[in-house]
């Protein structure tokens, strides 16, 4: 709706108080890469819009009720642990679930809902770059995409890395260099198979 | 394979370990010198060709469910500034000045105005004379009683306390600072004795502050 009328967006932002305007500013900086991460972490889309509402939520009630050790500075730490936390724990419902239902039909439906939803920004890049880069994200071992993930695109150093993943910043490094290495990988083959132009 | 014990021992021990290969051996080097967190010039470079890639954008349905999430939540700038949610802005003088001591107040001051009332109009002996006030600088408040004649008057600051940031309605933060006194009057009477009063008093300054 807002998409549609500029001007009613801006009205509704100048009706904001100044902590739900730092709020939004905040999440229009950080959220694309917490999310981003979301996505790696989960199956679907919509599994990574939850996980990264719930995770937000769960640093809300630690920031209101003064529980939270920190400043904003270790608002994203917590959040990346969350989310993967949180991600783990679908998963092992999502596991069980299947189990159960033998639900195969639901996945599919899932994958042809997710092509619609580009991990990353249509505006800067060429479809072709960007769903070989999103495929060979998904492609590699989970323990290199996500380190991959929080190094690139949320700037986070090595030890902050190991201390989200449970690992230390020299196994982090290690798991880093060897997906770069298979991305590279993916990314050169594609290209010798036409697949990208560049 | 020779299924004697001692032979087997023997024809095991012949056998060694593979060797290291040269890439898990760099790695362990570069552990042992703390440099297996730097990055070389190439994957800098690989590194640097992938953040090109922005994340996408937030969708708006996920930002404004985010957004209310966080819609009552102070926002901390950084240890000393906090941004408060508009509905709270008058929180801190709501709290500081709850009903009860409203009414303590009023009752404090019907206490003093029942006390130097009597004392003025009708019994002037009511009270034990105190002892002579010496003058005090600080300009004694007007008192329309011609028995009763002000002598000296002192503001004694007996607290100041942060209370926080709020915002005003033109969106300009303020510390809300608490200040406490306890004021400390002497009365004359016509005769010359001194009635001393006192009264505690708590004001609220609003001061202009930088948010960032």
């Amino acid at each position: 709706m807002n998409e549609s009328n500029p001007m009613a967006h801006i009205s509704t932002a100048s009706h904001l108080s100044p902590a739900a305007s730092a709020w939004r500013e905040w999440l229009e900086t950080h959220g694309p890469k917490l999310l981003l991460f979301a996505r790696q972490q989960t199956r679907c889309h919509e599994d990574a819009k939850d996980v990264f509402q719930d995770a937000l939520v769960k640093l809300v009630e630690k920031v209101n009720s003064g529980d939270f050790v920190g400043g904003q500075d270790a608002w994203q730490s917590y959040i990346y642990t969350t989310i993967r936390r949180l991600a783990i724990d679908l998963s092992r419902r999502d596991d069980r679930r299947k189990r159960r239902e033998n639900n195969v039909s639901a996945d599919a439906e899932i994958d042809q809902l997710d092509v619609f939803q580009s991990w990353f920004d249509n505006d800067t890049s060429d479809d072709e770059t960007r769903t070989q880069l999103e495929r060979g994200l998904k492609d590699l071992p989970e323990k290199f995409s996500e380190v991959i993930v929080m190094k690139v695109w949320g700037d986070r150093t090595f030890a902050e890395i190991g201390e989200t993943l449970g690992i230390s910043q020299n196994t982090a490094a290690s798991r880093y260099r060897y997906g770069l290495e298979a991305l590279k990988r993916h990314l050169s083959s594609a290209r010798q198979r036409g697949d990208l132009s560049i | 394979m020779n299924q004697d014990p001692a032979s087997l021992g023997s024809e095991l021990k012949q056998l060694f370990p593979e060797s290291l290969d040269s890439s898990l051996l760099s790695r362990l080097e570069a552990a042992v010198d703390g440099t297996l967190t730097e990055l070389s010039p190439e994957e800098l470079r690989f590194e640097q060709s992938l953040r090109s890639f922005l994340p996408a954008p937030l969708p708006e349905d996920l930002k404004n469910r985010l957004a209310t999430v966080c819609h009552h939540v102070p926002f901390h700038v950084d240890e000393t500034i906090v941004l408060f949610p508009k509905t709270s802005t008058n929180t801190p003088t709501r709290r500081n000045l709850p009903s009860w001591s409203a009414a303590a107040a009023v009752a404090l001051i019907a206490a003093l105005t029942a006390l130097i009332d009597p004392i003025a109009r009708h019994q002037p002996d009511a009270l034990a004379p105190q002892a002579a006030a010496t003058p005090s600088p600080a300009t004694p408040p007007a008192n329309p009683n011609p028995y009763l004649i002000p002598a000296s008057f002192n503001r004694g600051l007996t607290a100041v306390h942060d209370e926080g940031i709020v915002w005003k309605s033109n969106d300009q933060p303020h510390s809300l600072v608490r200040v406490t006194y306890q004021d400390h009057m002497t009365l004359k009477d016509q005769t010359g004795r001194t009635f001393e009063v006192e009264q505690p008093r708590t004001e609220y300054i609003l001061v202009p502050a930088k948010t960032d």
